[in-house]
């Protein structure tokens, strides 16, 4: 186990055609224990900067520190690490015991029978005895996949570092693995750094993540912080699904408002105050808006904008509506089913308090949503109901 | 069966070999399609290899002798004697026979070897980024692509006792203190060796080559992080990797080489050194200078069965068995 800290962390790539900077001045730090999912689009950055804490990339400037030793120049074999790969990577030649007892047999001077030992107790946790003899091609992708992570599970090292390792896996078995996987990084508590582009595994998984876009870190913070709280517009993007609906608006300060060609909306004093640029992106996520029929019986009249559905997805427990607001399109999630038709016209309520507001020219945030990014433990929730 | 295929075949149907082979029809479509298709290149085989080992046969069982040079077929049916004089170690023939099987031997294995450590050395070395690298695979090639008949005698020049070059080097290096003769006496079969895998080794290099580049980066990258080095990745990723291809690379050499007559006839002509007289060049220059194509043809089918008996064996024990495997 390891505190990992990373800083000014830069990668370039030269190639032929000019240099490509693959992580720009990467700054962070990872606790002891702590689970960090690296996440982005491809290209953003996320596997160059896990390599390189591999040290299978070698940096072009900044360091990497695990505890408080400077391996940024140490081979792979001399940072105490495991990894395992998207596709596994492993040894077709060897059995699944051989596999698992390569890296002990290389880094350690165990003997045979205490790696036999190690070997075999790991695969009794990851309950894969059974394939010990198989070599990788006689075993399914879930097999080789177990056996990928039980290769790293043995080392017992101070780092796990994980480069999409289930994005290979069929739907129903990586949602299995993830929370085998989460279960498995609680019980063995090692410092593990995963990677991928899939943000279903970034919010489930992750006690932090990091959002990266072009090789430049775009926020850190916990799963719900992210989500509810984005430093930018990239990440309030990025994560959610479907994803943040975004309108370009101008702040009428005067008036107190936000004007869009086809509506305005007023703004409290409150927010219009902190608000210094004039033209901005408004974000609302698809599920704080609302739809009514009936804008008349509306508690708030003044807060409705006018849309046409344009398509609507049922998906049993809830409804994405696809609107039309002035040649935008803007979705929204709405529970149960409910029954519009194509080219209805409905109203669109949001929440002030809901509000994502960006800056059109920077995409930083400037005022995010209200909702609640602490966690809330179950006994507090309904204490909190019986009070109200 | 798809819509292509049936098109195809319908175009090789108007060839009715079922009439003239009535096992024929009980093949299925799907077989018969195939030995259609197959036919081009088994007549070739037939008219090339197969007539030719069967005459072969054939005249190792018949007295041709310089009697019967141009009736070879009037001569008469020996049944076994001419096998039985050429392995018959007591006369002079069937003696330096044995010898030239042992000398064959040695001339495969020891440029199996030879070649394999060679093609091996230049196929790791060409497979690291460096500048030049296409120049220096085409320029690895060119032992192999030369005409043969011109890098022999290169070499023979070269191994020349008085006024071979690779003497004076090594007399003025000081590596030898007097000249050594390279083409007469017990060292030939070692000439012979170096010269013939110094044409041989860039094929190997070549197929060692190809293997390599089929081993997936990620399994050296994961065997770095599993803590081994250099050395390591090379005897338990590397090595085990290029089982397959070395497979056919050890048969293919050990096969060619034991028949190959190119490299002992240009180097060593028709009066070959005891050393360097390996079976192939025996057989041909006892058959051609003594008109003794019975007794030659004898030895030749030896040898034929020697080459083919090793083939099916290794084919049993080792080309046939699945590398990625299981132990149970």
């Amino acid at each position: 186990m390891s505190r990992v800290t990373i800083e000014n962390l830069t990668k370039v790539y030269d190639s032929p055609s000019g240099s490509i900077e693959a992580v720009d001045d990467l700054t962070l730090a990872i606790d002891d224990g702590e689970f960090v999912v690296f996440v982005g689009p491809s290209g953003c950055g996320k596997s160059t900067t896990l390599r390189c804490i591999a040290g299978l990339e070698t940096v072009t400037d900044g360091t990497i520190e695990f505890g408080a030793e400077d391996v940024t120049n140490r081979k792979p074999k001399e940072r105490d690490i495991a990894m395992v790969f998207q596709n596994y990577a492993l040894y077709p030649h060897m059995t699944a015991r051989k596999n698992m007892a390569f890296g002990l047999k290389m880094s350690t001077d165990l003997s045979a029978g205490e790696i036999e030992d190690r070997v075999e107790e790991t695969a009794q946790m990851m309950g894969i005895e059974e394939l010990l003899a198989d070599k990788p091609k006689a075993l399914s992708g879930g097999q080789q996949q177990r056996v990928a992570l039980g290769r790293a599970i043995v080392r017992d090292p101070a780092v796990f570092l994980m480069d999409e390792p289930l994005s290979n896996l069929d739907a129903k078995l990586r949602a299995q693995m993830r929370t085998e996987l989460q279960q498995l990084q609680h019980d063995l508590d090692v410092t593990t750094v995963y990677v991928t582009h899939d943000q279903t595994e970034a919010m489930t998984m992750g006690d932090r993540i990091v959002v990266l876009n072009d090789g430049e870190l775009q926020q850190v913070g916990t799963p719900l912080e992210c989500y509810h709280r984005p430093a930018n517009r990239f990440v309030a993007g990025f994560l959610g699904s479907p994803p943040m609906n975004f309108l370009p608006v101008e702040a009428d300060l005067d008036a107190g408002a936000l004007s869009h060609p086809s509506f305005s909306l007023s703004l409290s004093d409150s927010i219009g105050a902190d608000l210094d640029a004039t033209e901005l992106v408004m974000g609302i996520r698809p599920e704080h808006g609302s739809l009514t029929t009936t804008p008349d019986e509306h508690p708030e009249p003044e807060r409705l904008v006018e849309a046409t559905v344009t398509v609507t997805e049922p998906m049993g427990d809830v409804t994405n509506v696809y609107l039309d607001i002035g040649g935008e399109s803007v979705t929204v999630t709405a529970g149960g089913h409910l029954g519009l038709t194509d080219g209805e016209s409905v109203w669109l309520y949001v929440p002030e308090a809901k509000l994502h507001l960006f800056d059109a020219e920077t995409g930083t945030a400037i005022k995010h949503s209200d909702e609640p990014i602490e966690s809330t433990r179950v006994s507090e929730a309904s204490r909190y109901a019986e009070t109200a | 069966m798809t819509r292509t295929s049936s098109r195809v075949r319908s175009s090789v149907a108007e060839i009715e070999i079922g009439r003239y082979l009535p096992l024929y029809n009980r093949l299925s479509d799907e077989q018969q399609y195939a030995y259609k298709l197959l036919l081009p290149g088994l007549a070739m085989m037939l008219l090339i290899h197969f007539i030719p080992i069967v005459w072969g046969v054939l005249i190792s069982v018949l007295g041709v002798d310089s009697g019967y040079v141009s009736q070879w077929y009037e001569a008469p049916f020996v049944w076994a004697e001419n096998y039985r004089f050429v392995l018959d170690p007591r006369t002079v023939v069937g003696e330096r026979f044995w010898y030239s099987l042992r000398q064959t031997v040695i001339f495969s294995v020891g440029t199996l070897l030879l070649t394999y450590v060679l093609g091996l050395t230049a196929a790791l070395l060409l497979n690291q980024r460096f500048k030049g690298r296409f120049a220096a695979r085409t320029l690895l090639l060119l032992p192999w692509v030369a005409p043969s008949v011109v890098t022999l005698l290169i070499w023979r020049m070269m191994f020349q006792q008085q006024s071979g070059i690779i003497n004076s080097l090594l007399l003025s290096l000081g590596v030898i203190s007097e000249p050594i003769y390279w083409l007469i006496g017990d060292n030939t079969i070692w000439t012979l060796i170096l010269v013939h895998s110094w044409t041989q080794f860039p094929l190997v290099m070549i197929m060692l080559y190809a293997g390599l580049q089929s081993i997936p980066e990620q399994l050296y990258e994961a065997a770095s992080i599993d803590g081994a080095g250099r050395w390591e990745q090379f005897r338990y990723i590397t090595f085990p990797q290029l089982k397959p291809v070395s497979a056919v690379v050890v048969l293919l050499m050990m096969l060619w080489t034991m028949i190959n007559f190119t490299s002992p006839y240009i180097l060593l002509g028709a009066q070959p050194p005891q050393s360097g007289q390996v079976s192939i060049l025996y057989i041909y220059n006892f058959a051609f200078s003594n008109y003794q194509f019975g007794r030659g043809a004898a030895m030749s089918v030896v040898l034929f069965a020697i080459a083919m008996a090793m083939a099916m064996l290794y084919y049993k024990y080792l080309f046939d068995q699945d590398f990625t495997e299981g132990d149970r």
